[in-house]
């Protein structure tokens, strides 16, 4: 852990010598996410709910999505690197050091500009929180649990969407589906969705189960999809399961990594 | 002419090389249309909004998701790279016209996600019941409107990557690009579930004729009366940014001044 931040630091104090352009870039992710959020916006100009949630459900919901997202990408933000590092065969150096080849990995980058999207989305949580005022701090609590499950879970997409990059590094725009496209969609309630896709986003990768579920409880919502009651409380621990499934395909794809050759 | 049909389809085989990358590209696509398609039918307590039937809304979801790779909003089509990494210096010393040569490849890389992207996708969407079928005037109107706004797209883009004559970085305008055009796309919501000023302001602008106006037209929004217009205001749009695409690459090779011996 202590070296993953030593060399996080290190990648963190090279991007501020180039402050203005880093700031610059995080300002326009800023601004680019907040689109997403004026869509909600105006989809509830012209309709009242959404699958029986209001409109401060909804930006609640799209403030968890967005922050976890943001959260997971910033950490898992080296793993972008794999398609390279394995196409020039720079993991095989990585192999033979005795420390862990993700953190390894992690710790290769960690671009500041990131941090917009983040910002917005936890910006939005508040103002959702704000309008939606759970009360007790049991609910409170559990919009914490909320974020921190989701973010679990989009950062083990993340893992297996490097892991991936072992076997070919074409299929990688593939995991954007799950972590883009998950976020997209859990931004909504699930209920708005046909019931194999309710089905892919609970049970398969549960991008929903960690966003929508606890989101019930926070926003004190009967549960639509008639799932028992104990479910969003379970929720959580799906979510941190599915996090270390993703670390075991993670070490069981670097045990298959054969190089490409020289 | 030779040189620019053989620059187009070396662009589309190169493409076809990547089978695995499409189909993961195509899956992408397509769940994103499946996600939208759904919220905006979640939208209908009855009868349209906007002058859209809930199949309508849905198709109009279809058409902008599956043209996405076609008429491009944020893709990098590789001019920025070639400027900074000094290879413009060799792509200018070939015997044909850089800029003509750089909008043929970009023609072969539509016709190849039109094939490989758009078709499938449409075909999908309309196999699940999210998009209309298409009457023959649509799908003609389809014929002159789609290629339009792949040149439409690709100018901008260039003049985006053209930036990088006078920027260290394209990165800023790109994304200045994806800021200002990402509404009046298409791409997030359909244009006319905007209040009625902003429709006005957004179709002063490019950005509806590279998503926006197909997908009006696959899902039979457009009469014979008002595509006259339509396309009219298109092709306006096409020329005058090609034309500056051309103007502002000739002032930045001026300026070009390429290191290294």
């Amino acid at each position: 852990m202590r070296i993953y931040l030593a060399l996080l630091g290190a990648s963190v104090r090279a991007q501020l010598a180039y402050r203005g352009a880093v700031w610059l870039e995080a300002l326009g992710r800023f601004w680019v996410t907040s689109l997403e959020l004026v869509g909600v916006l105006v989809v509830f100009t012209i309709t009242d709910g959404l699958g029986g949630f209001g409109r401060w459900e909804v930006v609640y919901l799209y403030g968890v999505a967005t922050t976890a997202l943001g959260v997971a990408s910033v950490v898992t933000d080296g793993l972008k690197d794999m398609p390279h590092l394995v196409r020039t065969g720079q993991l095989d150096g990585m192999l033979v050091r005795p420390l862990s080849p993700l953190l390894q990995v992690l710790g290769r980058q960690c671009r500041l500009m990131q941090v917009g999207r983040p910002a917005q989305g936890a910006l939005t949580l508040l103002w959702a929180l704000w309008h939606v005022a759970p009360d007790g701090p049991l609910r409170y609590g559990m919009v914490g649990v909320n974020v921190a499950a989701t973010t679990a879970v989009f950062s083990g997409l993340f893992v297996l969407e490097g892991a991936s990059t072992v076997f070919t590094v074409q299929a990688a725009e593939a995991f954007s589906a799950f972590t883009y496209g998950g976020a997209q969609m859990t931004q909504y309630p699930v209920p708005i969705y046909p019931a194999w896709l309710q089905r892919v986003f609970l049970w398969v990768v549960p991008v929903g189960t960690a966003c929508y579920l606890p989101a019930l409880v926070v926003l004190g919502h009967p549960d639509p999809l008639g799932l028992p009651g104990w479910a969003p409380w379970v929720a959580p621990l799906g979510a941190l399961a599915f996090f270390g499934a993703c670390l075991l395909g993670w070490r069981a794809a670097l045990d298959r990594y054969t190089g490409t050759g020289s | 002419m030779a040189p620019l049909l053989a620059a187009a389809r070396a662009r589309y085989r190169q493409l076809a090389a990547y089978a695995v990358a499409n189909r993961a590209g195509a899956f992408t696509n397509g769940l994103f249309l499946v996600f939208r398609a759904h919220l905006f039918q979640a939208c209908f307590d009855a009868g349209r909004i906007g002058g859209l039937t809930p199949l309508q809304a849905t198709g109009y979801a279809a058409v902008t998701q599956a043209l996405l790779m076609v008429c491009p909003q944020w893709v990098n089509v590789g001019l920025a790279d070639t400027v900074r990494s000094g290879q413009i210096a060799v792509e200018l010393l070939r015997p044909a016209d850089f800029v003509w040569l750089h909008f043929a490849g970009r023609a072969g890389a539509s016709a190849f996600y039109l094939v490989h992207r758009t078709l499938p996708l449409l075909v999908f969407a309309y196999a699940i019941g999210l998009a209309p079928a298409p009457s023959p005037w649509s799908l003609a109107l389809c014929l002159v409107v789609v290629p339009l706004a792949a040149v439409v797209a690709n100018a901008l883009l260039f003049l985006v990557e053209v930036s990088s004559f006078w920027l260290e970085s394209d990165r800023g305008v790109r994304y200045l690009l994806v800021g200002v055009a990402l509404l009046p796309s298409g791409l997030s919501l359909p244009l006319s579930w905007f209040p009625a000023p902003v429709q006005a302001l957004f179709l002063a602008t490019p950005f509806p004729y590279t998503l926006h106006l197909p997908a009006e037209a696959f899902i039979g929004r457009i009469g014979p009366e008002q595509a006259v217009w339509a396309v009219g205001a298109q092709l306006a749009w096409a020329i005058g940014l090609v034309a500056a695409s051309r103007w502002a690459f000739s002032r930045g090779v001026r300026r070009l001044v390429v290191l290294g011996g």
